[in-house]
């Protein structure tokens, strides 16, 4: 039994931080739906005023990216390895 | 021979026929209906269309249920494209990370666990699918989801607790270090609980170069001030207190009869928070057992752990 982290966005719903990862330009979390493990997405991290947000991706390329470096870091061979 | 002739032609043109059956929309209609309409018939027509000539899956493929599973992972890619991407247009609503809050939850490492299997499984599949690999093989593509299935089934099922563990790690350790750390655990058993959860959580078994590495990550792992109901958490909490109750609560102990009340509370509806404020204390009295049981047995076992690593002897054993 322990604490996790939960945000809630914006459909009003709790999301579980399960993985943060970051390349050299950004920051993001990977969330899980707190009632449904399979309902995953990923959000960015931005700074405005001096304050965090998390927000969408901007487009499909950031969203490969960031899938890379989630995929070399959880899988055995990265998106780009010889299979 | 004339006969035979006569045959072949028969048989070809009854295949034809079967074939002709089955056309494209036929198959789209299909993939609508197996990805519970997430796909639009068209949207779906696009899908088959891009898996045969982009994959080439014949429709063979589809007809026998060879393409299922593809079908399916790539649907789950999708969905976490769309929940991830802004659309064109689209306000980007904004969260302030400071609202993140700490949140007691029974089963947090269940829901992370299966979430990160749930991501790299799908990209394993999107890996193949997106980026259109020339040498993937629809074979290397059924076997990784066979293998993902599997794993997802272990994790979330609630099977006995060390065969699974057992079953899972040789999914994602293909060198055979798991083996190792039972292997080093085999002296106590209960060892398996402080070596294994982290490493098969982060899926990192094919990152450890070394068996010093893998006596780091024990001995480390087992100095953590975790609580080792995390590997069990993601298996079945009900089991695992009948375990800690039955391994680590004395007779002697003066809470004895509460704790053993609570077990057999939590047993009925196998939900914490169910549980009235008095019994859910004795949950946790009974964690603290575990823990300081296994903070024991790790001084216990500290020396022997560290006899495993020969000076001057790099590499496995």
């Amino acid at each position: 039994m322990i604490d996790v982290n939960v945000i809630k966005l914006e459909d009003n719903l709790d999301y579980v931080i399960i993985d943060t990862l970051a390349n050299k330009e950004n920051q993001y979390f990977f969330l899980a739906q707190e009632l449904d493990e399979n309902n995953v997405c990923v959000r960015k991290v931005i700074k405005e005023e001096g304050k965090e947000f998390l927000v969408k991706l901007d487009n499909e390329e950031e969203f490969l990216e960031v899938l890379k470096l989630f995929n070399s870091k959880h899988n055995k061979r990265g998106m780009n390895d010889e299979k | 021979m004339i006969f035979l002739d006569n045959f072949d032609a028969f048989m070809e043109k009854q295949l034809k026929e079967i074939h002709k059956e089955k056309n494209i929309e036929d198959i789209a209609e299909y993939v609508r209906k197996l990805t519970n309409n997430f796909f639009n018939f068209e949207e779906a027509k696009k899908v088959v269309n891009r898996l045969m000539e982009d994959e080439n899956y014949t429709k063979e493929d589809f007809l026998s249920h060879k393409a299922d599973k593809a079908i399916i992972m790539y649907v789950k890619f999708k969905k976490i494209k769309e929940a991830s991407v802004s659309k064109p247009n689209e306000k980007k609503e904004k969260t302030p990370l400071k609202t993140i809050i700490k949140k007691y939850h029974i089963k947090a490492v269940a829901i992370s666990l299966a979430a990160i299997l749930s991501v790299a499984a799908t990209l394993k599949i999107a890996d193949i699918i997106i980026t259109m690999n020339e040498d993937a093989e629809i074979s290397d593509l059924l076997s990784s989801a066979a293998d993902i299935d599997k794993g997802m089934n272990i994790v979330l099922s609630n099977t006995t607790y060390k065969g699974s563990i057992e079953d899972y790690i040789t999914i994602y350790d293909s060198r055979g270090i798991a083996k190792d750390i039972i292997k080093i655990c085999n002296k106590e058993p209960k060892l398996i609980d402080i070596a294994l959860y982290k490493v098969y959580f982060g899926l990192n078994f094919n990152k450890l170069a070394t068996m010093e590495d893998i006596v780091r990550i024990i001995k480390n792992y087992a100095s953590e001030d975790e609580s080792l109901n995390y590997v069990t958490e993601t298996l079945n909490f009900s089991s695992f207190l009948d375990y800690v109750f039955e391994n680590y609560i004395s007779a002697n102990n003066p809470n004895y009869f509460k704790y053993k009340e609570a077990v057999k509370e939590y047993n009925k509806n196998k939900s914490y928070y169910d549980l009235s404020p008095e019994i859910q204390e004795m949950i946790d009295g009974i964690m603290e057992e575990y823990e300081k049981g296994r903070d024991n047995l790790y001084a216990e076992y500290k020396d022997d752990l560290t006899e495993l690593v020969q000076p001057n002897e790099g590499g496995r054993k």
